[in-house]
């Protein structure tokens, strides 16, 4: 030992008992015997290390007032009903376990997959992405909703008047796009009105020769490492999941217990959040008027019931700010009145089918711009609103936000965009090939933006933003229910794969795809 | 090292969301922590099982933290962790830490390797637990008395004396012959 920290010792024992001096070579025997006798700890920096990255590698923040905030999550757990259950398995240890970390590692408020102490995007070398020509409109599809629960409504719109009173017998229709994919019913697809587009906006200047294609960065462990940790440990009831190797949390299914309760279904890989609702809490026509038409019209929404958009705004938006949703990249919320075409189409409004549910989108922005679907709609984060029972009944598209980027060649040639939008841009004459009615719209100046594009490949579903013009149908016809925007991707190889494609023929030529 | 005001800042900090605070907080008590738990413990693995659970456990709670003392709030979450463990794992409720055990010293790692721990285990063994943890924490984990006064949340000059009368109960507790044969030994030291 040191003899100034030994002499340190002996000072400050002598000032409490003076009387200690007289014995000070026994107390120095006695103290270098015990300092000897310390035990050689081991200590492991690496232990330190990694249980440091494991306590942060998740940006755990904390909470202002009652535990963790983990802005890798997207929810605020603490602000739906407690008493959330997981159904993930029938195992009450396993739900009570994951229950009460998933409650004590969220946090209180805003939660998202976005951080700013990670770096949201990450650059790749050129054409990192291999081959856009894939995306071809054949290979490119959005992926189903395949969220357990989910009973999300179908992104169909019909598209005459005869589809409009088939929507009807949906099963669970919402207001606009709906959410989250759907199928396409052959009993949807009416007789065909083949459309050309001829450009009139202002002369068109392609100057840019490179820009930014962004891949999602998704399922990279982070996210479902904590329950990992948790779940390779233990014994559930009759498994031992310890015996098995290297288990990742693919997904878990938690649910509201309680009137008009929601699910929330947690998919770790993708990285995206869906929330639905609990049907067991949710009644119906269904489930109580049996025979009793008055009953069944008393579930059904009046066009005069319909509050106005900014009404419904507010109540999504107090309901994510409740749920602690970080609405930091998402544009202005918009509510989807596409259903009102339809409407205002059919011949029987008084017995139109007005579904229940109203769906809001809030647009999601990327370095920013602004995100598209393939048919030019607004593409983000979608809140379904019940408008029945004047509640929240879904939330789609709750994703990460971190991106990797990559610079693609674009086509400069302007002759060879408005080509491709004058036969119905991106995605045209995918259902049909022969139309029976020929009719000319008017394309206005497109507005560059990304377009939402989706890419099954080595066994990943991968998600890629990329830039396209996208051009405004100016003239629709009050029956027109095709895609008020024609869409135009600009990387040099998706071109030239569409151009192919038409020439091969498999483009009809302006038939305007009736999957919005 | 941080001073209790620069420590109490961070715990702050942190409590409001400040992961870099709390990194820091981490850095500045990983070892301090684990070497009290493995004083208690004897055993590599298992005092950094428990440290793993203390640094969770001050991860799900700084948000309730409201002592002006952060240094004796992680010391008292430490303590209770090793002593749930030995009482989640034992008949007695009166076990708080292995020297408590029948035989504390059947788990340690490198007790061959070490002799002077050989002489005194018996005297520690003996000791109550807080003459023990006093002992540990001034000699073995070289904590200034202000700083042990402040993890066990009493006055510097309690602890001293504390201090004192732990020494003082560890001579008693040393067989007179094992003292005779080190105070021999240490005058043969000082003669060569």
């Amino acid at each position: 030992m040191q003899k100034d920290k030994l002499n340190l010792i002996l000072q400050e024992l002598y000032v409490w008992n003076p009387r200690l001096k007289t014995k000070e070579t026994e107390l120095i025997e006695l103290i270098e015997l015990m300092v000897k006798a310390k035990p050689d700890t081991n200590f492991d920096m690496a232990f330190a290390e990694s249980l440091k990255k494991d306590l942060l590698s998740h940006r755990i923040l904390l909470d202002s007032d009652e535990g963790l905030k983990d802005d890798n999550l997207l929810i605020n757990f603490k602000n739906m009903n407690k008493k959330i259950y997981i159904i993930t398995g029938s195992l009450a240890l396993m739900a009570v376990v994951i229950f009460a970390v998933m409650i004590n590692k969220v946090p209180k408020n805003s939660l998202s997959f976005i951080n700013s102490s990670k770096e949201q995007f990450v650059a790749a070398g050129p054409g990192a992405f291999g081959n856009l020509a894939l995306l071809s409109p054949t290979n490119s599809a959005a992926p189903q909703e395949t969220a357990a629960g989910s009973k999300t409504n179908s992104a169909v719109a019909p598209t005459t008047q005869d589809s409009v009173a088939s929507v009807g017998k949906m099963a669970s229709p919402v207001l606009g796009l709906g959410g989250g994919g759907g199928t396409i019913s052959s009993r949807l697809m009416m007789p065909v009105r083949s459309y050309d587009y001829v450009y009139k906006g202002d002369p068109l200047e392609l100057t840019e020769a490179t820009s930014t294609v962004y891949r999602r960065i998704k399922g990279d462990g982070n996210l479902s490492s904590n329950l990992d940790s948790l779940i390779n440990t233990k014994t559930f009831g009759p498994i031992n999941l310890s015996a098995f190797s290297n288990l990742q949390t693919g997904s878990i299914s938690l649910m509201e217990n309680k009137k008009l309760g929601l699910n929330i279904n947690i998919d770790f890989r993708e990285e995206t959040i869906y929330i639905g609702q609990n049907w067991l809490q949710w009644q119906s026509a269904r489930d109580n008027c049996g025979d009793n038409q008055a009953c069944w019209d008393s579930y059904r929404i009046k066009i005069g019931s319909i509050p106005e958009d900014s009404i419904v705004i507010q109540k999504t938006n107090d309901f994510l700010a409740e749920k602690g949703i970080n609405l930091d990249h998402y544009g202005a919320a918009k509510v989807d009145n596409n259903w009102r075409v339809n409407y205002e189409a059919s011949t029987d409004k008084a017995n139109y089918y007005i579904p229940e549910e109203v769906s809001v989108i809030y647009p999601l922005v990327v370095d920013g711009k602004t995100v598209y679907d393939q048919n030019g709609n607004l593409d983000g984060l979608r809140v379904n609103y019940n408008l029945l029972q004047n509640a929240v009944s879904g939330v789609n598209n709750l994703t990460s936000y971190r991106f990797e980027t990559s610079d693609y060649n674009l086509e400069t040639d302007s002759a060879k965009i408005l080509g491709l939008a004058q036969k119905g841009g991106y995605g045209s004459g995918i259902f049909y090939s022969q139309a029976q009615d020929k009719v000319t719209l008017e394309l206005g100046t497109p507005t560059k933006s990304l377009i939402h594009f989706w890419r099954y490949t080595n066994n990943v579903n991968e998600e890629l933003l990329i830039p396209a013009l996208i051009f405004p149908v100016n003239n629709p016809p009050a029956d027109y229910f095709g895609s008020k925007f024609i869409t135009v991707p600009l990387p040099q190889e998706m071109v030239t794969e569409l151009i192919n494609n038409n020439s091969n023929g498999s483009s009809g030529g302006g038939i305007t795809p009736m999957m919005r | 090292m941080l001073n209790h005001e620069e420590e109490l800042n961070l715990a702050l900090k942190a409590k409001l969301g400040d992961s870099d605070a709390f990194a820091l907080l981490y850095n500045a008590n990983i070892k301090k922590i684990y070497d009290f738990i493995y004083f208690k413990t004897l055993n590599k693995e298992l005092a950094e099982d428990l440290t793993s659970q203390v640094f969770l456990k001050v991860l799900k709670n700084i948000s309730k933290f409201k002592s002006d003392n952060f240094s004796a709030w992680i010391y008292t979450i430490a303590r209770h962790t090793v002593i749930d463990y030995y009482r989640s794992r034992h008949d007695t409720k009166n076990i708080e830490d292995c020297w408590d055990l029948k035989d504390p010293f059947n788990l340690m790692d490198n007790l061959d390797d070490n002799l002077n721990l050989e002489k005194i285990k018996v005297a520690m063994k003996d000791l109550s637990r807080s003459d023990r943890e006093l002992l540990i924490m001034r000699l073995w984990l070289d904590l200034p008395f202000k700083e042990i006064a402040s993890s066990l949340d009493k006055r510097e000059s309690a602890v001293k004396v504390s201090f004192g009368r732990a020494l003082g109960r560890l001579r008693q507790n040393i067989s007179p012959v094992l003292f005779l044969l080190i105070s021999f030994s240490t005058i043969c030291k000082k003669i060569n």
